[in-house]
């Protein structure tokens, strides 16, 4: 498999959204609360058929996503296995070459930037990964992993001070400074989940990529972790894109909510008014899906019939309308929604013909 | 207590697991002994003395040092000289390329030679013991060479991806396509003169594609590894990833395919002075003592003991080979290197079945 870039899929020019609306910061410098923001961010994989086969097949796997995250907020971002949600997260850090479309962070285009231009950058930007057995090299000590960014981005000027830095990232992880010469395979995978978190946290970033930080650990643990990602917020003022496919954990953590489909955003707005009033067909069924803890909120549950399509071959017009229980012939099947607000400034939006109101 | 501290999946780790299996013990054994018989081969067969008296002048490690005057003398005035006073003597008292009257004599047949004689009167086990030093040499040097190339082609292939990765995948799979024995053959019959360096070029240059295949898989599993992706999320140079990630996992990888890579490079080596086209004839070898066995059908020593040591030889370095790959098999790693206990994390509710 190998990745290409395609020409840009066929839209009419259109001029970009303005992604840098900024009001002055309190130091006089314009200081957006647009954190990141993505432009039209597609993400093709060019999957060869048969090992003899010329013409390999696009992937979309993130299709013309428009993406906010808001300074010091929790983005959740939600979907089943496989809608390009770890793609996404990806492209955001720019550890992998969108095909096409921009990501803009904190009001600076970084997509044409060069490893060593994006080098500073990253001081910025991490990510915390799902599994906290291979999210850490089983060769070097806690002390090795956590040197790593100090290293790199020379944040201290003296080995006692980073040595100093190290047990105080234990510490803000809630992890004692004597474990800091022991190898991951010593520590459970919360602990080790906790180090992942102390690494990223090592170079002070702005915006954390969660990519199902909590899906492998158990369920106790799973709170341990969540609270801990919510402390640091707090504490630090970083913002999150935090992905997941556990609505509940979502419900928990985020201000607002995306929700994703075969690499489609198709609603997105403040968590409670998703949570409550979802819009589009395909939340309400994923919603469906949780048993609800609050008997009072009633959800209806509409049971999704089929499979996910293959990203490979994806149906025509509104990706989800083959599973859709209110899809309008000749016009889901035809033509692609536009993920627009339905009341104005509600920050409340969705992909849908049909979708469900009041 | 060491070995619960070793990191899975490292060298050191693998070695102590090695260590405990006994077939590869057998192994590590056997090739220490051809090691210590390769460095010590003149302790082992040399008609000058360890330590003699020859014309008043007391020699010490003449063996070793090989002085003129010893060297120069026949071999039956020296005999004369050393039986006069006390002598301490190498094992058998026959240099490799002595000649001597006794001609293809069976072993034990005539004094002093416990494995018979060659046709031309050499001591059979002078030759083998000898040989046993050109055999190493000739292959640790090989080995070292193709490994290098390999690894780091496969290395950097396997990180860096794009049209050289394509190129070496290719070249990989072309080359493993044949025996190496045919293509070492090949090349050698096409040189104008065969000697011992094309050798060690045609093994090099045949051999070095499986090494590059083991470790470019390695190191492309490594690079798909999360921990990485986080690395270079902190900004970590490709330069940085290889030194600290990627060479760290592809040495172990290296030393499994140096280990098998040693066994074959032994027999190559071994067929061709068999065939006539290896190593100089000058040179003590097994291979050429079993090219004797061809015009002297009914010797059977001369095809027999360095076909025992070859087989020795090539069979312990597979075992070893193998023992080390499944010890540093990851898959073998993983249950074992979850912690038994999850251990407490503070505020640890109850947990859920
Ligand atoms: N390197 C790659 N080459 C080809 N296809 C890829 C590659 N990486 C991801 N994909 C495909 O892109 C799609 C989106 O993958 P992605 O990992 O982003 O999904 P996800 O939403 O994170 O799923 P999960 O919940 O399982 O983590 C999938 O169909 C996947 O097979
Ligand atoms: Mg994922």
């Amino acid at each position: 498999m190998s990745e290409s870039l395609l020409p840009p899929p066929g839209r009419p020019s259109q001029a970009p959204p303005r992604l840098s609306d900024a009001p002055p910061g309190p130091d006089g410098k314009p200081r957006s609360r647009t954190l990141v923001a993505t432009d039209r961010l597609t993400k093709y994989y060019r999957v060869r058929s048969g090992w003899l086969s010329r013409n390999a097949e696009p992937l979309r796997a993130v299709d013309n996503v428009s993406l906010r995250v808001r300074r010091g907020e929790t983005m959740g971002l939600v979907g089943e296995s496989g809608c390009g949600k770890s793609t996404l997260g990806r492209l955001l850090l720019r550890l992998i070459e969108p095909s096409y479309g921009r990501v803009v962070y904190d009001g600076r285009d970084i997509t044409p930037l060069s490893a060593g231009e994006l080098r500073p950058l990253r001081r910025k930007m991490q990510i915390i990964f799902q599994d906290p057995y291979s999210s850490l090299n089983p060769r070097m000590t806690v002390r090795e992993a956590l040197l790593e960014p100090i290293e790199i981005h020379k944040l201290a000027e003296t080995k006692s001070d980073a040595q100093q830095m190290i047990a105080e990232l234990l510490r803000k992880v809630g992890l004692r400074p004597e474990m800091m010469d022991r190898y991951p395979h010593e520590f459970s995978g919360g602990q080790r989940q906790r180090i992942g978190i102390a690494r990223a946290l090592a170079v002070k970033p702005e915006f954390i990529v969660c990519d199902e930080p909590v899906s492998a650990l158990d369920v106790s643990i799973q709170a341990q972790i969540v609270n801990l990602l919510s402390d640091l917020q707090e504490e630090l003022g970083v913002a999150y894109l935090f992905i997941s496919h556990d609505l509940r954990i979502v419900e928990h953590m985020s201000h607002r909510v995306a929700v994703m489909y075969l690499g489609h955003i198709v609603e997105q707005g403040p968590v409670e008014a998703l949570y409550d009033g979802a819009m589009h067909p395909y939340t309400r069924a994923l919603m469906g899906a949780v048993p609800s803890p609050d008997p009072q909120k009633k959800r209806l549950r509409i049971l999704l019939e089929g499979d996910t399509p293959s990203p490979l071959a994806p149906p025509s017009g509104c990706s989800f309308h083959p599973r859709c229980p209110r899809m309008i012939p000749g016009k889901c099947d035809k033509t692609t929604p536009e993920l627009a607000e339905l009341v104005p400034g509600s920050g409340h939006k969705v992909a849908c013909y049909a979708p469900h109101t009041g | 207590m060491k070995a619960e501290r070793a990191v899975p999946g490292t060298l050191r780790r693998a070695l102590s697991e090695v260590r405990r299996k006994r077939g590869a013990s057998v192994g590590i054994t056997a090739f220490a002994m051809l090691l210590l018989v390769a460095i010590f081969a003149d302790f082992f067969a040399s008609p000058l003395p360890v330590y003699g008296t020859v014309r008043g002048h007391t020699y010490v490690l003449a063996n070793v040092t090989r002085p003129r005057e010893l060297q120069s003398m026949s071999h039956a005035e020296l005999e004369a000289e050393l039986a006069r006073g006390f002598a301490l003597r190498a094992l058998v008292h026959w240099g490799p390329a002595e000649t001597g009257t006794a001609v293809l004599r069976p072993p034990l047949a005539s004094a002093g030679h416990v494995l018979g004689t060659d046709s031309d009167g050499r001591d059979v086990f002078s030759v083998l013991v000898h040989g046993a030093r050109v055999v190493v040499s000739f292959a640790l040097l090989c080995v070292a060479l193709l490994v290098a190339f390999g690894a780091l082609v496969g290395a950097l292939g396997g990180f860096f991806g794009g049209v050289f990765d394509a190129i070496v995948a290719r070249s990989v799979e072309t080359m493993t396509a044949f025996p190496t024995i045919v293509l070492v053959l090949a090349f050698q019959a096409m040189m104008p003169k065969a000697s011992t360096l094309t050798l060690l070029l045609a093994i090099s240059l045949t051999r070095w594609a499986e090494v590059a295949r083991l470790v470019r898989g390695e190191v492309i599993a490594v690079s798909g590894q999360d921990y990485v992706l986080a690395a270079r999320a902190l900004g970590a140079s490709p330069l940085r990833i290889l030194v600290r990630y990627v060479f760290p996992n592809a040495r172990a990888q290296a030393l499994v395919s140096a280990t098998f890579a040693l066994a074959t490079v032994i027999l190559v080596e071994a067929s061709c002075d068999f065939l006539g086209l290896g190593i100089e004839e000058s040179s003590p070898t097994w291979g050429h003592l079993m090219a004797q066995s061809r015009h002297h059908p009914g010797a059977w020593w001369l095809l027999a003991f360095p076909a025992l040591a070859l087989l020795g030889t090539v069979v312990s370095q597979n075992v070893v080979g193998e023992a080390l790959r499944d010890a540093l098999d990851p898959r073998g790693d993983v249950l074992a290197e979850r912690p038994v206990d999850e251990a407490p994390e503070q505020g640890t509710a109850a947990r859920s079945p």
